[in-house]
């Protein structure tokens, strides 16, 4: 045991090179603290509440701080310089000792504890105290010193051991898709991981487990002398990697600066060799893939940034584009830019509201009632109560199909829905089942259908379509209950999304372009349900030239489909 | 750092007392589970009933610029939001207040927590954003969007959970 510890390879070697690394890490650390320094130590006066809350309650022996809080700029100044000696090479064991409890006092009396890696600073810190013992002390520097650095290498393992049996534990880790909510987190953001994620979902499994095999790998295989740099290399790569993806860029240095006690002379000697050995082929072979790897990602990035966000002044744009009185109605949470603000355009003013308040607003359904009136024949036809090759027999006599009339391709004639079209003479723009046109009168006859079998049989099915929330929303003046079977429903915006997010697109019988129930008109009415890879997206413009535009998932879609129908 | 057993009941009082602060050893580093939501700190001023979310500004800077300040500002606002919904958790849980109704134990909480550091430093930082007392303090909480179907996070997306 005694051996153990005075007999450490490069004892002094090492010492030097953790003592400069960590006090490099300390003068960096305290330096981006000082634009934090009044919000982490701020001083009682500038608060006008009576009570200033500073950190954790400690033993009143140690509470320098709180015992004379005036001299907080002092302590906080006197680390930056005892940092700075140390990283000069000057050694002192009175003065590491303060160092340690001013970074330890500091952290401990700031209104938050900040990361993981000033904990373990302050614990290598702690244990390097004894780094400092005097060389009059005869034999027992040489064991004290010892000591102090095989502490701190079993505190590495101890981190890297407690971090992998607890994420053993996590069902999110056992499932591999942990690192996909991290990078959601405001903490640990990364809009470049999430794009990643999206786009390769199998990348948030590989880089979860591999966590959890890296942080295996170091506590088993760190204390191996023969093994040590393969552990060491892999820890500093993933620290990287978290520094510059999560943003924990001074808790993976203090990790990487804390591998240092591990290192001897031979084995930097080693690294030095290994890598004069690698042919310049070789590295160019990993420079060329670091390049195309960042091309890729840098690829993928700027297509999917610009669906999170819609800067006002495009939809200020779109607004004039289109119909200055017209009104348009945004609903969309921008996840990237945290712009949690549902925006209204109406008459072009826009008005950021509170999402929250977005449950008390009305919005027109518009053509989306078609949907609705789609799936419910759909529903129907399961349950045996109807056929899509139902036909319906007009007034001129002719008899349409159900599926005709779910196609627009009835050939019926499109206007605005009144009481004048029932006295028109001639009903078709084209003649019957020759092709596609939209037509709000096909889902009016389709709905009348509906509600006429409904009439017909009792306990009918649809008499839920009828007692749903959706008539009774409805605060459009209805000349009959059939109006809502096109465009007629008024109601809240949340409810909407839920029936939206229910639809199953494939299921539906859409246009082979895509575009389920939509079409072009004459008057510029439109109406398009999309579904894309990225998402799917409704848009309906109404019939008395308000649009209401609406995308579940991805706004910039929607957008894209009102550019298209622009130049359409 | 003992387990919880026997042992540690006993020596635990004296023994966190004066060990606790120095050799406290926290490794959770996202273990057994990750954070799977954002909480911000958002208050009403009192010129205005529309909620300010002092965090936005620096969320969007440091998504620009992960500068090491931005990401530790960051850390302090979600530092105060995080202990209040752990307050929360643990006041429901330890009072089980919630068999008398929800609204009625929101409203003993609302009271509890005015007492709390937290809090204490919740309206602090409404007040420098506010440049006076905050007229209301909430907390903003946005859940992580699920992975996909199979693997059940509920994503329950945005909640406010006011304070006053």
């Amino acid at each position: 045991m005694d051996k153990f510890f005075k007999e450490v390879k490069d004892l002094d070697f090492r010492i030097h090179i953790f003592t400069s690394l960590t006090s490099l890490w300390i003068i960096l650390n305290f330096i981006f603290q000082i634009p934090l320094y009044e919000s982490l130590w701020g001083s009682t006066e500038n608060l006008i509440l009576s009570r200033q809350v500073y950190g954790r309650e400690l033993p009143f022996y140690l509470d320098l701080l709180t015992l004379y809080p005036s001299i907080t700029p002092f302590v906080f100044f006197s680390t930056l310089v005892l940092a700075l000696y140390f990283l000069l090479g000057r050694r002192n064991l009175l003065l590491r000792f303060m160092l340690w409890y001013f970074v330890w006092l500091l952290d401990a009396k700031a209104w938050t504890v900040q990361d993981g890696g000033n904990n373990l600073m302050h614990l290598s810190l702690f244990y390097a105290i004894l780094m400092d013992v005097p060389i009059k002390w005869g034999e027992s520097t040489k064991l004290i010193k010892g000591f102090a650095v095989r502490a701190i290498q079993a505190q590495i393992l101890i981190v890297y051991f407690c971090a992998f049996i607890s994420k053993m534990a996590g069902s999110l880790w056992q499932n591999g898709t942990a690192l996909h909510y991290i990078v959601q987190i405001d903490k640990f953001y990364s809009s470049l991981l999430i794009d990643l994620f999206a786009t390769f979902p199998l990348i948030v499994n590989i880089l979860t487990y591999s966590t959890i095999i890296a942080q295996l790998l170091l506590f088993t295989l760190l204390p191996i002398a023969r093994w040590r740099l393969i552990p060491l290399a892999l820890g500093v790569l993933i620290h990287i990697g978290i520094a510059f993806h999560i943003g924990l860029i001074m808790f993976s240095l203090v990790m990487i600066f804390n591998y240092s006690i591990f290192l001897t002379k031979d084995d930097l000697f080693f690294a030095k060799e290994r890598l004069k050995l690698l042919s310049k082929k070789i590295i160019m072979g990993i420079i060329s893939l670091i390049i195309l790897f960042i091309v890729v990602l840098l690829a993928i990035s700027p297509n999917k940034l610009r669906s999170d966000y819609l800067p006002p002044e495009d939809l200020k744009n779109l607004q004039s584009s289109l119909k200055t009185d017209s009104k348009v109605l945004i609903y969309h949470f921008a996840m990237k830019e945290k712009n949690n603000l549902a925006e209204i355009i109406q008459a072009n003013k826009i008005t950021q509201v509170d999402p929250r308040d977005l449950s008390n607003i009305q919005i027109e359904y518009g053509s989306i009632t078609k949907l609705i009136t789609a799936i419910k024949v759909l529903e129907l036809e399961k349950k045996g109560l109807l056929s899509r090759d139902d036909k319906i027999i007009i007034k001129d006599g002719s008899r349409l199909t159900l599926n005709e009339l779910l196609f627009h391709r009835s050939g019926l004639i499109d206007r605005p829905y009144d009481d004048k079209v029932k006295e028109l003479k001639n009903l078709y723009d084209i003649s019957h089942n020759k092709g596609y046109l939209y037509s709000n009168i096909n889902y009016v006859l389709v709905g009348n259908h509906i509600h006429q079998l409904s009439k017909n049989k009792e306990n009918f099915e649809i008499n839920k379509l009828k007692d749903s929330s959706l008539i009774k929303a409805s605060k459009r003046p209805l000349r009959n209950e059939i109006f809502d079977s096109a465009f007629g429903i008024i109601g809240n915006i949340h409810e909407l999304e839920e029936r939206i997010k229910k639809i199953d697109l494939n299921k539906l019988p859409c246009t082979k372009e895509g575009s389920c129930w939509g079409g072009y008109l004459k008057e510029g009415t439109f109406f398009s349900v999309g579904k894309m890879a990225s998402g799917t997206s409704l848009i309906g413009i109404n019939q008395d030239g308000t649009f209401t535009i609406l995308s579940s998932n991805d706004y910039s879609l929607a957008l894209d489909r009102i550019y298209a129908k622009i130049k359409f | 750092m003992l387990p919880d057993g026997h042992l540690k009941k006993l020596t635990n009082p004296w023994v966190s007392k004066y060990v606790e602060p120095i050799f406290e050893q926290r490794w959770h580093l996202f273990a057994p589970e990750p954070l799977t939501f954002s909480a911000r700190l958002v208050m009403k001023c009192m010129s205005s009933e529309d909620w300010i979310d002092p965090t936005q500004d620096i969320l969007k800077r440091n998504s620009t610029f992960p500068f090491v300040h931005l990401q530790k500002s960051i850390f302090l606002f979600n530092s105060i939001s995080a202990a209040i919904i752990k307050l929360r958790s643990d006041f429901l849980e330890e009072t089980r207040c919630s068999q008398f109704g929800l609204s009625e134990c929101e409203k003993k909480f609302k009271l509890w927590i005015k007492k709390e550091d937290a809090y204490i430093k919740a309206q602090n930082l409404g007040y420098h954003v506010c440049r006076s007392r905050p007229h209301q303090l909430a907390i903003y909480i946005e859940h992580a969007k699920a992975f996909n179907s199979e693997y059940t996070i509920p994503n329950k997306g945005v909640e406010l959970l006011e304070l006053d």
